[in-house]
C-alpha cells in the first residue's frame, strides 16, 4: 500500500522486519526484493508520490515536484549545481535512462584496492536488474537529430563512441524524460520496482522524512521520521520499529542521516570521499533548427577520452545535452538582453557535456538548520582534465556542423567559431566559479570496503560499526564510477538485498 | 564554527544584520508602498508578502529583459505564481534567506554604492548595472545571491507559454489542464 503522508497528519507507529529509507535506484530495489521474498517491509520516502498522469512536461511544475530544492541545490561555494531527486522513485523518475554496468577495471579496483569481496556475485544482480528495467540497446531510428550530428562529428574526428542502452519500453520519443515520463515508458523505479514492492505487501509512506535511526539494542532498531505536508512542512510523526534498517537516501542524504543518528563513523570516513562526476557544457549553434529538446535526449556516448584499462582513475566522457527553456537558460551566460541573445536561438542550440571521472573529492555534513553543507574542490589534475574535456566538446560540436559554440565563462563568455580554435579555453582553463559546473551523480560518501578503518560499510553494505544497519545507494561506491551510475546502484542494492535474505535468521535476532 | 547558509549570507556579517532589521518597504528610503500583484494563480501558494513579491518582480524584470517590443511583461503573465510554486516546498529557513537576499539587493545601492535610492527606485539601466555588480562581485556570497535570483527569474519567466514564441519553443507535447 502506498500512503501519501501529505494527506495524513497525525502520529503513527509501524512495526516491520525491515525499514528501507529512500525509494530511488537503491531503495526501491531493496524494498521489492525483500518484500517479494516474504519479509515485512516499510519504505519511507521524503518526496511525494506522483504518477505519470501528474507529469505535464512543464518545467515550473516538474522541477519543484521531482527535484530536491526544485533543482537549485549547490555546493557550499555555489560552484557546482547538484541535481537529485525527491519523489517516490528518486532520481530515476527524471533521469535520462542511459544504462551502463560498472566498468570491469573499476570493479577490479574496488576488489584490489578497497578489498570489496565477492563482486562476482554482482553479475547476477546486473542481469536481474536489467531484466526488471527492460534494458535494451537504443535502435538507430530512436536517435534524434542532435545525437546523430554529434555521432557524425565524433566519427569525422576519429573519436570512439557508441549508441548506448536504455531502459525505455514503447518510447514515443517526446524527449521530456528529465521532467518525468508522462507516458510511463521510461522504466524508472516508479513504474517497475515500486509497484512490485507494493504488490508484495511493502507498506510505502511518501512525504515521510527519516530524521534519525536509534540503534540501542541489537536486533531492535527504531527509525524516527516526520510526516510532511504538500509544502514540505512537518504535520505528523512516524516511528518504525524494525530488525534491519537499509539507508538508501542517496549520497547527500544518507551520510547526513547517519550523522544525525551518531552512526557509521568509526573510520572517520562518513560523509567524506564525495565524488560528483562534475560536468562542463558547451552549447553549439547550428545553421538549421534541430529542436534537440525533442526526441531521446541522450543516446550517443563518446568514450574516446577514458581508458580505464590503462588508468582506472581518470578520464572524461562526452554526452549530448539539450534542454527546455528554463534548463537551457540557466546554463547560458549573463542576464537580460545578453542572455536573451543566446536563448533566442533555442531551436538551433544543441549541447555537449564533458563528464569527469573525478579523483577530486569533497564532503557532506550537517550545516546550520540541519541543511547539508556540501564541500568540493577540484584538484589541479582534474581541472586540467575538465579543461581538455571542454576543448573536446567544442571540437566535436564544430565537426558536427555547429557554426558557433558558446562557452559560458561567467566573465566574458566565449563564442567561438572553428577558425578560432580552442587555445583560449586552454589559457582560461576550468576553475570553480569561473564556469558553471553541474553534477547529477553525487556518490561515495559512505564508501564500501573490506577495512573498517578506511571505509564506512563492508562488502555487502552493512555498517562496519553497527550490525543490522545497511547502506544501499550511490554512496557506497568506493571510488568514482566513471560511467552513468543507475544500473550499478540498483545492482549493488540487489546484491545487498540477497545478502540480507541469506543472513536473515541471524539478522532478525 | 563559521555560520554558513543556503546562500552563504552569513558571510556578510554585520551588513546582513543591519539589513535584516529593515522592513522591505522603508518609507524613508523612498518606498512607495506595495503594489498589488495579480499574477498569483488562485490556489497557488503565496509565500512572499506583497512587498517582497514586488521587489522580486522588479529584479525579475531586469533579469529577463529581452529588449523586444513584443515581449510579455513578467508581471502580466504567470511569472510570480511559477516562482512561488518553486519556493513553496523549500521550507521557512530558506525563504527567510531569500527575503534577506532581496533586502540586500534593494538596499545595496544606498549603503554600498552611495546612491540616493533603493534598487526599485533606480532607472532600468542603473538597475542592470547594480545587478551586474552582483554578478561580477569579488565576494562569493554576492555572486551566489545573483545566481539564486537569476535562477528564480528564469524559471518564472521562461516557463510561461506567452514567452515561448520569442525563442521558438513549441511547448509540451501533451496538454493537460494546469
Ligand atoms: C538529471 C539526472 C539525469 C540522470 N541520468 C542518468 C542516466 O541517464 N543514467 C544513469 O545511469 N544515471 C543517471 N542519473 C543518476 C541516477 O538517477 C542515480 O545514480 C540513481 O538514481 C541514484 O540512486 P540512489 O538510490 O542513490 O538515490 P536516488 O535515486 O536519488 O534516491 C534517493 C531517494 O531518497 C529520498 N530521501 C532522501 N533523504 C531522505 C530521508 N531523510 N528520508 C526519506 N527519504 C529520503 C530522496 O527523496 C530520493 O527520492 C541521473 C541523475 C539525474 C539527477
Amino acid at each position: 500500500m502506498i500512503t501519501q503522508g501529505r494527506t495524513r497528519p497525525g502520529v503513527y507507529r509501524e512495526s516491520a522486519e525491515v525499514c528501507v529509507i529512500g525509494s530511488g535506484a537503491g531503495g526501491a530495489v531493496v524494498a521489492a526484493e525483500l518484500a517479494a521474498a516474504g519479509r515485512e517491509v516499510v519504505l519511507l520516502e521524503q518526496g511525494g508520490y506522483h504518477t505519470p498522469n501528474d507529469f505535464d512536461q512543464r518545467e515550473e511544475h516538474m522541477l519543484p515536484m521531482l527535484f530536491e530544492n526544485a533543482g537549485m541545490s549547490t555546493t557550499e561555494d555555489g560552484a557546482v549545481g547538484i541535481l537529485h531527486g525527491r519523489c517516490v522513485g528518486g532520481s530515476t523518475v527524471h533521469n535520462l535512462a542511459y544504462c551502463f554496468r560498472a566498468p570491469a577495471p573499476i570493479l577490479a579496483l574496488w576488489e584490489e584496492k578497497h578489498e570489496v569481496r565477492d563482486l562476482a556475485s554482482l553479475q547476477d544482480s546486473f542481469e536481474r536488474v536489467e531484466r526488471a528495467l527492460g534494458v535494451q540497446r537504443i535502435i538507430p531510428e530512436e536517435v534524434n537529430l542532435l545525437n546523430r550530428k554529434l555521432q557524425l562529428g565524433a566519427e569525422r574526428l576519429g573519436y570512439h563512441g557508441l549508441v548506448a542502452k536504455h531502459n525505455r519500453i514503447g518510447c514515443v520519443r517526446s524527449g521530456f524524460c528529465i521532467l518525468g515520463c508522462a507516458y510511463g515508458s521510461k522504466q524508472s523505479m516508479l513504474v517497475t520496482y515500486i509497484p512490485r514492492a507494493d504488490r508484495a505487501g511493502a507498506r510505502i509512506w511518501a512525504d515521510c522524512r527519516a530524521d534519525r535511526i536509534e540503534a540501542s539494542a541489537p536486533g531492535r532498531r527504531r527509525v524516527v521520521a516526520t510526516l510532511l505536508d504538500a509544502r514540505g512542512r512537518a504535520h505528523g510523526e512516524m516511528e518504525v520499529e524494525a530488525s534491519v534498517v537499509v539507508c538508501c537516501a542517496g549520497a547527500i542524504a544518507t551520510p547526513l542521516l547517519l550523522e544525525a543518528s551518531g552512526l557509521g563513523n568509526s573510520s572517520g570516513q562518513r560523509g567524506r570521499n564525495l565524488h560528483l562526476h562534475p560536468t562542463v557544457i558547451a552549447g553549439g549553434i547550428f545553421e538549421e533548427p534541430l529542436h534537440s529538446y525533442y526526441g531521446i535526449p541522450q543516446s550517443y556516448y563518446i568514450d574516446e577520452f577514458i581508458d580505464l584499462e590503462h588508468d582506472p582513475r581518470s578520464g572524461h566522457i562526452l554526452m549530448p545535452i539539450a534542454g527546455f527553456p528554463v534548463l537551457t537558460a540557466s546554463t547560458l551566460p549573463g542576464f537580460g538582453r545578453e542572455l536573451f541573445g543566446y536563448l533566442r536561438d533555442l531551436p538551433r542550440l544543441g549541447g555537449l557535456l564533458a563528464l569527469l571521472h573525478d579523483q577530486s573529492s569533497g564532503s557532506v555534513e550537517r550545516g546550520s538548520g540541519d541543511r547539508p553543507r556540501i564541500r568540493y574542490r577540484l584538484t589541479d589534475e582534474d581541472r586540467h582534465e575538465l579543461m581538455r574535456g571542454l576543448q573536446h566538446t567544442v571540437e566535436v560540436l564544430w565537426a558536427s556542423g555547429a557554426e558557433q559554440v558558446i562557452v559560458a565563462y561567467a566573465k566574458d563568455p566565449l563564442v567561438l567559431r572553428p577558425e578560432d580554435g580552442t587555445a583560449e579555453i586552454k589559457q582560461r582553463g576550468v576553475r570553480e566559479g569561473a564556469i558553471p559546473l553541474t553534477s547529477t551523480h553525487p556518490q561515495s560518501t559512505c564508501r564500501m570496503g573490506g577495512d573498517g578503518k578506511t571505509s564506512v560499510v563492508n562488502s555487502w553494505g552493512e555498517l562496519h560499526d553497527t550490525q543490522g544497519i545497511f547502506v544501499a545507494d550511490m554512496s557506497v561506491f568506493p571510488t568514482s564510477l566513471g560511467a552513468p551510475p543507475q544500473i550499478t546502484t540498483a545492482a549493488l542494492a540487489d546484491r545487498t538485498a540477497q545478502h540480507i535474505l541469506q543472513r536473515w535468521p541471524e539478522l532478525r535476532t | 564554527m563559521k555560520r554558513r547558509t543556503f546562500l552563504g549570507l552569513g558571510t556578510l556579517g554585520p551588513a546582513m544584520w543591519v539589513l535584516a532589521q529593515l522592513p522591505a518597504r522603508a518609507a524613508w528610503l523612498g518606498g512607495t508602498g506595495s503594489t498589488a500583484l495579480d499574477a498569483t494563480v488562485p490556489g497557488e501558494p503565496c509565500v512572499l508578502d506583497d512587498d517582497d513579491a514586488d521587489l522580486l518582480m522588479a529584479i525579475v524584470e531586469r533579469m529577463v529583459d529581452t529588449g523586444e517590443a513584443g515581449a510579455p511583461p513578467p508581471r502580466e503573465i504567470g511569472t510570480l505564481a511559477a516562482i512561488e510554486g518553486a519556493l513553496a516546498p523549500l521550507g521557512e529557513a530558506l525563504l527567510q534567506e531569500l527575503r534577506l537576499a532581496l533586502r540586500l539587493v534593494e538596499y545595496w545601492p544606498v549603503f554600498l554604492e552611495w546612491r540616493f535610492g533603493r534598487f526599485r527606485s533606480l532607472s532600468p539601466e542603473a538597475q542592470a548595472r547594480s545587478l551586474e555588480g552582483w554578478r561580477t562581485s569579488r565576494i562569493e556570497t554576492r555572486r551566489r545571491v545573483f545566481y539564486a535570483l537569476r535562477n528564480l527569474a528564469l524559471l518564472g519567466y521562461w516557463s510561461q507559454d506567452e514567452t515561448w514564441p520569442l525563442i521558438g519553443y513549441g511547448g509540451p507535447w501533451i496538454r493537460r489542464p494546469t
